[in-house]
């Protein structure tokens, strides 16, 4: 996105943007909690605003509503590939979004925020994104914005929008390590950002600026980890229900809880799922069958073996008093 | 710093912004007619700054503790003080530029303001009740 604002700029070129953008995602995820909410707190509004702007710019620019609404895009997608490629720019947040969410005060916070925000929010971004880039005919939003006349607004767009989807997902994948790893979150963080840097300059370096990798990502994204919501609903929902588990008691964390390190269960429904779902079943949605076959492997294999009597998790991670 | 200096502050900074925002939204008017886009952005900031100053004077009367007046300082200092990054990059972008210049010049300075605003409370209040910056 930098490099499409600044093509002449080196310090806008693909692999000097990643590594800076790479270093301000560390930031933050270095801190934790408190940081992420830090920069969501100062830049959520710009976004909001900077939609509205979008919408604003769509209009004028596509000559009216009437006229926005009978654009049509040159190559238009399937609907199948079309919530794909949404579900797989979502569905990392979706399934990592427990991770963030348990720091809401009460328990109905957490959905009330993501159901809120999902219909309304998102709605609203990808409905200011669209009607910008319809009219402008420029699949870039950032660039759509600059071309418009947004000036700074693109520029920030572009590094604040790579760093609080970053930092969150950084985080996130730091904490999932440290569930069975012996080492610090920060230090986990800190490694992890430098990989992910190192890769995306890498890759920057090498192969330029090109959005089809990045659309290729999301629809493996978008085919593969919907499976992985459906383990998480299915065991949460109903898994936790068959054992008798009062729905306030679930997944509540506390000092010297036991839990297994890998949950052989939640692998197979993820891995079988998101690959027959995603891929060999031709028929349908990718996103929604990887979802149903995910949700449903999981509980077939987890009663069943529930039942059998046989023990399909490996290792176990005892929560620290600092609740990691 | 005592309770009712702190309230002093609020109501002090909070009450300029509530007059920032009345001003925006008279501005909105005035641009109706040059530039609709302009306008409405305007008129959205207004409103939304009007909303957080207005509430925090309302809900700060209910409050007695040191800590519960500064997490709503610190709530209200943060959605005037995100506006107004927002603000500060949006109208003076080309787009929204009206003639005369003076008014787009006039709106910038009220988002900056609204920033020092937001930035001085959050850091008086984090400072002074002991509450959290991310409440």
């Amino acid at each position: 996105m930098m490099h499409s604002l600044a093509p002449d700029a080196l310090w806008a070129s693909v692999g000097v943007a990643a590594l800076w953008g790479g270093l301000l995602m560390m930031t933050t995820a270095i801190v934790g909690y408190r940081g992420l909410a830090f920069l969501s707190y100062l830049v959520v509004p710009m976004f909001i605003l900077l939609a509205g702007v979008s919408f604003m710019l769509g209009i004028y620019e596509g000559g009216g509503l009437a006229p926005l609404l009978t654009i049509t895009p040159p190559e238009p997608l399937s609907i199948s590939w079309g919530v794909t490629l949404v579900v797989g720019m979502y569905i990392v947040g979706a399934v990592i979004t427990a991770d963030v969410g348990r720091y809401c005060k009460k328990p109905r916070d957490a959905p009330i925020g993501w159901v809120v925000q999902i219909m309304t929010l998102q709605v609203f971004f990808l409905l200011g994104a669209g009607a910008l880039t319809l009219a402008m005919g420029e699949p870039l939003i950032t660039k759509a914005l600059l071309a418009g006349g947004i000036g700074l607004g693109a520029y920030m767009m572009a590094v604040f929008g790579q760093w609080t989807t970053n930092d969150n997902n950084l985080y996130s994948g730091s904490l999932s390590y440290v569930t069975f790893l012996p080492v610090k979150r920060s230090l986990v963080t800190l490694i992890e950002g430098l990989i992910g840097t190192g890769v995306a300059a890498y890759l920057g370096f090498t192969a330029g600026a090109s959005l089809e990798p990045f659309e290729a990502f999301l629809g493996i994204l978008g085919r593969f980890l919907p499976a992985v919501g459906g383990v998480l609903i299915a065991d949460f929902y109903v898994f936790q229900w068959y054992r008798g588990v009062p729905i306030k008691e679930r997944y509540k964390i506390k000092p010297g809880m036991r839990f297994a390190e890998i949950n052989l269960a939640g692998w197979i429904a993820a891995l079988v799922g998101g690959i027959v779902g995603g891929w060999l079943i031709k028929v349908g949605i990718p996103a929604l069958n990887s979802l149903v076959l995910g949700f449903v492997i999981y509980l077939v294999v987890s009663i069943l073996s529930d039942k059998a009597k046989i023990r399909i998790s490996l290792g176990e991670h005892i929560i620290t008093e600092a609740g990691e | 710093m005592e309770i009712a200096k702190l309230k002093k502050i609020a109501y002090g900074s909070h009450g300029l912004s509530l007059l920032l925002a009345v001003i925006l939204i008279i501005l909105a008017f005035i641009t109706w007619s040059r530039w609709i886009y302009t306008s409405i952005i305007y008129l959205s900031i207004g409103i939304v700054q009007l909303c957080f100053s207005g509430t925090l004077l309302v809900r700060l009367r209910r409050k007695v503790t040191k800590k519960e007046i500064g997490v709503v300082n610190v709530q209200h200092s943060w959605w005037i003080l995100s506006i107004a990054l927002a603000s500060a990059v949006i109208i003076p972008a080309p787009f929204f530029r009206v003639s005369p210049i003076i008014i787009t010049y006039f709106a910038t300075s009220f988002a900056i303001l609204w920033l020092i605003l937001g930035s001085i409370n959050l850091y008086i209040f984090v400072r002074e009740t002991g509450v959290s910056l991310v409440v």
